[in-house]
């Protein structure tokens, strides 16, 4: 072969090369941004859908970890009649042994 | 340690109804033991003095049934002291109310024990009366009336009060005025002594030395022989023509 067509065969190769580099290059781009924006689809729009539900639900998780951390006297009656009865202590064995009332009078005032 | 109690109550020979209530309570807890002995003496028009009296006998029911095994536990006598107060307050005030509303006046005396293991102490507003019966009888009550008031201000002799026509009339009493001062005093119970609280309509017309000879704890030392003898009582009170109702109650502790 003579030296004209081994230039004329390496500058093909050279822009075959070179075009498919950039071609992939192109390619691996577009990947990508398909990519990310698939990702921006999964994590936007999925809370997007639930919105109202999680708000509810963050306002009611919200409330539990707020009460726990109050002090006792905030929080709801049922915990407070809890702790009151633990305070106050029964006296233990009490039995009545002896029981008379006489009243002449069903009505109350 | 033991405690002996009874009752008694009759309508008497005159009136319709009988307007006094009582209430006999005993317990045993695992500390000892405790009591409550109340002696209402009702009054008023429209046959409402017994209503007077059951409000009172019945709050005082409920808290020996309920609130006293709670405070049993960190017993204190000053504590206790300021709740029997307010509980006669309130209820002061209960019946007061009660009484605007039906534009009617209503009372009732309030005399009462409670004793917890060998400490006692003593309510009082009106003119029912504890007595201790050991080697003598005592009073240990003052009635709140206004024979008594004058006496003590010396302007006036026991005999005299004695047929002065306003020897009923209370001074103090719960359920008629805006404030009750009642009387409230601690002791010792002494083992092997008789303790009675009675309505006036009981000792009107018996003397000290009857209720001593009758009720002594050298005779007087059972459940049976106290009610016995306070029934016995009741009939000679009758017979002697007491017109009001009679009520007594009495009380004896073995430590």
């Amino acid at each position: 072969m003579e030296k004209e067509e081994l230039l004329v065969i390496a500058a093909a190769a050279a822009a075959f090369v070179i075009i498919n580099i950039i071609m992939w290059t192109f390619i691996a781009v577009k990947g990508k941004r398909a990519k990310r924006k698939n990702e921006a689809i999964v994590s936007q729009g999925i809370p997007q859908a639930q919105s109202v539900s999680d708000k509810r639900q963050k306002s009611v998780s919200d409330n539990a970890v707020f009460s726990a951390a109050e002090p006792p006297m905030n929080k709801p009656a049922s915990a407070n009649q809890a702790i009151a009865f633990t305070e106050r202590k029964k006296c233990s064995g009490f039995v009545i042994v002896d029981n008379i009332v006489m009243i002449h009078t069903d009505e109350v005032i | 340690m033991e405690y002996i109690v009874a009752a008694d109550s009759d309508i008497g020979i005159s009136k319709n109804v009988n307007q006094d209530s009582i209430c006999v309570k005993t317990a045993n807890f695992n500390e000892g033991k405790a009591a409550l002995l109340l002696v209402c003496d009702g009054m008023g028009g429209l046959s409402k003095g017994e209503l007077a009296s059951a409000t009172v006998v019945k709050s005082f029911s409920d808290w020996f049934d309920n609130e006293l095994p709670y405070e049993l536990d960190k017993w204190s006598w000053e504590k206790a002291s300021q709740r029997v107060l307010n509980r006669l307050q309130q209820l002061n005030s209960k019946i007061v109310d009660y009484g605007k509303r039906l534009n009617i006046q209503i009372g009732t005396t309030a005399t009462g024990i409670i004793a917890v293991n060998s400490q006692y102490m003593f309510f009082h507003v009106g003119d029912s009366r504890i007595y201790k019966i050991s080697y003598k009888l005592r009073q240990l009550t003052e009635d709140h009336t206004f024979v008594n008031r004058e006496i003590k201000r010396g302007t006036m002799t026991y005999e005299q009060a004695m047929r002065d026509p306003r020897r009923n009339a209370l001074t103090q009493c719960v359920g008629v005025t805006g404030n009750i001062n009642p009387d409230i005093k601690f002791g010792t119970i002494e083992s092997g002594v008789n303790y009675l609280i009675c309505s006036d309509g009981f000792r009107h017309v018996i003397s000290d030395q009857e209720i001593f000879d009758n009720l002594s704890p050298r005779i007087i030392t059972t459940r049976s022989s106290m009610k016995a003898k306070m029934r016995e009582l009741i009939e000679l009170v009758k017979q002697r023509n007491e017109r009001d109702n009679i009520s007594a109650v009495m009380f004896r502790a073995e430590l």
